[in-house]
């Protein structure tokens, strides 16, 4: 208020010779104030600058040129992304449809199910939630421990693997199936694997945006006419956390696409069997840091990042807050 | 995606076949399985030339037989199990009713009798190239092996080797030798394999056996049973093989009677299938052979029919058949063994008539052979003019179809190639064809597309900040709007926002956003975006053939269903104290159908575009697209009657059952109606005939 307050009082003190301010427009007060809030952040700037923009920018850069990362950057134009189109058969042929299937099915699947997750543990005590949310949230606080530790021995290759040993325990197979090698079953595991592990950030900003929301509402809500749980859901969780909600989509759309090293790990190759499990993340690791091709990795994480871009877009779209339609 | 019906494809056509000709004169064809599983009608592959049946056979040593007064010098066959040719072209049979093998020149003239009396009855025999006899004699459980000049040299009997298994017994029934000199058994009862001997008769183990495969029948009872009650189910056991034959290369081939999928397997040495194609096996096969092509020849006992593969197991005729009595030539009673010799010339052994009959392959199916081996052997440029051939001779023979797109596809000549798969609707080769197809549109237009992609980005920021600013365009959106105020286009525009708003959707619906004249339109244009659908689809993924489609039939097959849920869910709703009137659950029901309506063009579109590769996104989107509708269509019945969840699921659940109930006794009315017509009208036609 008392800002404000100035602010107008500067407008009225200052308007009649707004010719010389122009010239003196540094010692604007509004500046100053701003100025001292651009030193407040300037240690984020800085290091986000440092880390996050000057990178992305350099793999922008580096995706028009040849960079074989022992000589020079060469030039070569859009090459890298017509190349990328017409001659990487096994990005057109396995890359692209393994990642939208895996993004198709974990995406939303992952997403539908830690709104589930968070709507059910809010609907329970308080004590028993607190363990039951670090129960569920768990698995991708270990995750990395947890592959080698539960998926890998789960889908071990030989007769000693759990699911092996119970397959032919129970005569639905005759010999062990290499689940983690075989094309036909690393993809499902994969997609497996990476739903039970989505639990992640995304649905803990859930539970707290269901939580948060005041229990009050429900019961205007009741007057107002709901008459189900569907209902309450629809018309007053959802539209009450949407921010939480635009959260959780963009971790999962991110999350999706980032999550290309499992693959890697259950077959423990790169590129995965018959690129089966070959996600674009491993493509760029595959060009970039096996065949040191920088300049067409960079390429594909651009590209990547376009479509990272471009869902995230969409989950704006339907999360974010408008104001014309509501 | 190829759906394998064969089974009631060759009923049918052999009913019509029966059917069509009158009894006394079946037609002697042959037909192959198309690329979608269908028998079709081709040009004629084998022709009957004669018939060995052992009366009147002399020979040399018939004639002094017959000269000597002799009673053996007929040489009559009695239920003879095996044949085989050898290199020379002459033939060996296993005369199992009289205990001996019979040896017979290329035209069946009687050259000697080997093992008469000290064979007991042998079911199956195997020459080698030195002339040596291996003989399996099922009646006194033994393997006799003869030398070129008939003597016994070697009887086996049963393998001594604890490996064996003590319990079982020996009953070889069929027997080759590889090129090792081991020998490959087929016994009776032995579920494991085929008995591997070495040429010294030591047990060297189980070879190329089948696999009982999964029962979920068992599965559940292992669960549940006791040990107790499992020791006393009878086991399922694999089927083991029936016979078996080995070509040039020392690759065995067994045939299994009873076996769904891989009635035929081409067995390497470690005993795995080497067939990858999923072509048609027939599930009765009695025996096969392999000629010097690697061509495999099979006898089916039941139909009395002939199976021609290529090496790699695809289907490539079909013919014979039963005799029903005529006593024709061609045609079968119970065959038990086929043989090819040098020539090509094909011998039949038919068990029951103890007879060999002779064919002759015709031009087109030597024509085939030629381009199938030059085909199969890499030579795709050379194999173009053969298959040319065989298409001048048969215009619909999809597996020359199929040869000329695959040589055209391996030169490099896409553009051909998908025309030719097109026409042999061949999906997985088309796919890969239009794959490269698409991959070369692009590599000459991609950067078009991006500068063009770009530009659109481009112009539509920039018109929409000069709307902004200047207001460029506004009397045009202002008529949009006025458009989108008519209540006509106000209700058909209202299926976009059923799509995000679904409860309020139906709220706004009730209340006369939209009418019925609407939802009929909508519902019109569903049957035609349906049709669209049927017609437009890539053949890769809808699997139809859009000639064969019946339009009146589609839109009912749509309709019928959809006014059958109407119908059945204000009836019932009636009943559970819905508060949707008729009206209402007509247009509720066509508006939850929206997003089909919406989205089926463009995915239909965007399948024209994808490969099987990418069949994820297309099967993912017409997923999602029909569990939208299954969402909406939930919603209708909660909104429109005013339900609770629970009362909305036990509606749906009891307006299905209805409409299955309706659909019961609209069939049962309609095949009694049709009864009752049926006697009307020969009422009517005895009336005029008697007066």
């Amino acid at each position: 208020m008392k800002q404000a307050a100035e602010l107008l009082q500067g407008d009225k003190l200052h308007g009649p010779r707004s010719e010389p301010l122009k010239l003196r427009w540094y010692r604007k007060r509004t500046f100053r104030n701003e100025l001292s809030a651009y030193l407040f952040l300037s240690p984020y700037l800085l290091l986000f600058t440092l880390f996050i923009v000057i990178p992305v920018l350099a793999a922008v850069g580096l995706s028009f040129t040849y960079f074989n990362t022992v000589q020079a950057p060469k030039f070569i134009g859009l090459q890298n992304y017509v190349n990328l189109l017409t001659q990487d058969s096994e990005f057109m042929m396995y890359v692209l449809p393994n990642t939208i299937k895996f993004a198709l099915v974990v995406g939303p699947g992952g997403y539908l199910l830690s709104f589930l997750l968070a709507w059910l543990l809010a609907q329970i005590p308080r004590r028993s939630r607190t363990l039951l949310t670090l129960a569920i949230y768990s698995p991708s606080l270990t995750a990395s421990v947890a592959m080698a530790v539960v998926w890998l021995i789960v889908f071990s290759g030989d007769s000693t693997g759990y699911l092996n040993a119970f397959l032919i325990k129970w005569g639905f197979i005759n010999e062990p199936i290499q689940w983690t090698q075989s094309p036909h079953y690393l993809m499902p595991i994969m997609i497996t694997v990476t739903l039970w592990n989505s639990m992640g950030v995304g649905f803990l900003a859930m539970l707290a945006g269901i939580l948060n929301i005041n229990p009050e509402m429900y019961e205007a809500g009741y007057i107002d006419g709901i008459r189900s749980r569907l209902q309450e859901v629809w018309y007053i969780t959802i539209p009450s956390m949407k921010p939480q909600m635009l959260f959780g989509a963009v971790m999962a759309v991110v999350g999706t696409f980032q999550a290309g090293d499992i693959g890697v790990q259950l077959s423990g190759a790169n590129p995965t069997p018959q690129y089966a499990g070959q996600l674009i993340s491993n493509h760029i690791a595959d060009y970039g840091f096996i065949r040191y091709d920088m300049g067409y990795a960079s390429a594909v994480s651009v590209v990547l990042l376009l479509i990272i871009y471009g869902f995230s877009k969409l989950a704006w779209r339907l999360f974010g807050e408008k104001d014309g339609e509501r | 995606m190829k759906i394998w019906k064969p089974g009631i494809a060759l009923g049918l056509l052999l009913s019509l076949l029966l059917g069509a000709a009158p009894a006394y004169a079946k037609p002697y064809v042959s037909f192959t399985v198309n690329q979608q599983g269908s028998a079709r009608l081709t040009q004629s592959a084998y022709i009957p030339v004669g018939v060995i049946d052992g009366y009147g056979i002399f020979g040399k040593s018939g004639a002094a037989a017959k000269a000597a007064g002799g009673p053996d010098f007929e040489v009559a066959l009695d239920e003879p199990q095996d044949l085989f040719v050898d290199s020379g072209n002459r033939l060996y049979v296993a005369d199992t009713g009289n205990g001996r093998i019979v040896e017979l020149d290329e035209r069946g003239s009687l050259l000697r009798l080997i093992g008469q009396g000290e064979l007991k009855q042998p079911t199956g025999l195997y020459v080698d190239g030195a002339g040596n006899v291996y003989v399996a004699d099922y009646g006194a459980g033994q393997v006799v092996i003869f030398d070129k000049n008939g003597r016994k040299t070697k009887t086996i009997g049963k393998p001594a080797s604890k490996l064996f298994g003590a319990d079982n017994a020996f009953k070889p029934q069929k027997i080759i030798a590889d090129k090792r000199g081991n020998l490959y058994i087929v016994a009776e009862g032995l579920i494991q394999g085929l008995v591997e001997l070495s040429p010294e008769g030591d047990f060297l183990g189980y070879f190329g056996g089948n696999r009982a495969g999964f029962d979920l029948e068992r599965a559940v009872q292992r669960i549940f049973f006791t040990k107790k009650q499992l020791s006393q189910l009878s086991q399922k056991l694999p089927p083991s093989p029936t016979n078996l034959a080995v070509d040039r290369d020392g690759l065995i081939y067994t045939a299994t009677v009873g076996l769904e999928s891989k009635a035929v397997k081409k067995l390497n040495v470690a005993g795995e299938d080497l067939f990858q194609s999923s072509a048609y096996m027939d599930t009765n096969l009695s025996d096969i052979t392999v000629d010097g092509m690697g061509n495999i020849f099979a006898a089916d006992a039941v139909e009395g029919l002939i199976y021609v593969y290529d090496k790699d197991g695809s289907l490539l005729f079909v013919f014979g058949g039963n005799d029903s009595g005529d006593q024709r030539l061609g045609f079968f009673t119970s065959p038990s063994g086929v043989a090819v010799n040098g020539n090509g010339l094909l011998y039949v052994l038919d068990k029951e008539r103890g007879n060999i009959q002779l064919f002759e392959p015709t031009p087109f199916a030597l024509l085939v052979y030629k381009a199938t081996s030059l085909y199969l052997d890499g030579k795709y440029a050379e194999s173009l003019e053969p298959w040319r051939q065989v298409l001048r001779m048969d215009g619909m023979f999809d597996l020359a179809h199929v040869g000329i797109g695959l040589a055209y596809y391996k030169q490099g000549e896409y553009g051909k190639a998908f025309e030719e798969l097109k026409i042999a609707r061949n999906v997985t080769e088309y796919s890969n064809t239009y794959w490269e197809l698409r991959r070369q549109w692009l590599m000459s237009h991609v950067s078009t597309i991006i500068a063009a992609l770009a530009g659109l980005i481009a112009l539509w920021l920039i018109v929409k900040r000069v709307h902004r600013k200047t207001g460029f365009g506004a009397p045009a959106l202002r008529t949009l709007r006025r458009i989108g105020e008519i209540p006509l286009v106000r209700g058909l525009l209202h299926t976009f926002r059923m799509l995000r708003h679904p409860i309020d959707g139906y709220y706004e619906l009730e209340n006369g956003r939209a009418s019925v004249l609407s939802a009929t339109i909508l519902l019109a244009l569903l049957v035609a975006v349906r049709l669209y659908e049927v017609y437009g689809t890539n053949f890769i993924f809808s699997g139809i053939d859009p000639v064969r489609v019946n339009m009146i039939g589609e839109a009912l097959k749509l309709l019928i269903p959809f006014f059958a849920w109407v119908v059945c869910n204000y009836l019932v709703s009636v009943i559970n104290d819905g508060e949707g009137k008729f009206r209402d659950v007509y247009k509720g029901s066509v508006y939850a159908l929206s997003p089909y309506i919406l989205f089926t063009v463009p995915i239909t579109v965007m399948s024209k575009g994808l490969t099987l590769l990418e069949s994820v996104v297309y099967a993912y989107s017409r997923q999602l697209v029909i569990l939208w509708c299954v969402f909406l269509m939930f919603v209708m019945v909660k909104e429109i009657h005013g339900y609770e969840l629970k009362e909305t699921f036990k509606n749906a659940a009891i307006t299905v059952s209805g409409m299955i109930v309706m659909a019961l006794i609209a069939f049962i009315f309609f095949g009694l109606s049709d009864q009752v017509w049926d006697f009307v009208r020969s009422v009517a036609e005895e009336v005029k005939y008697r007066v």
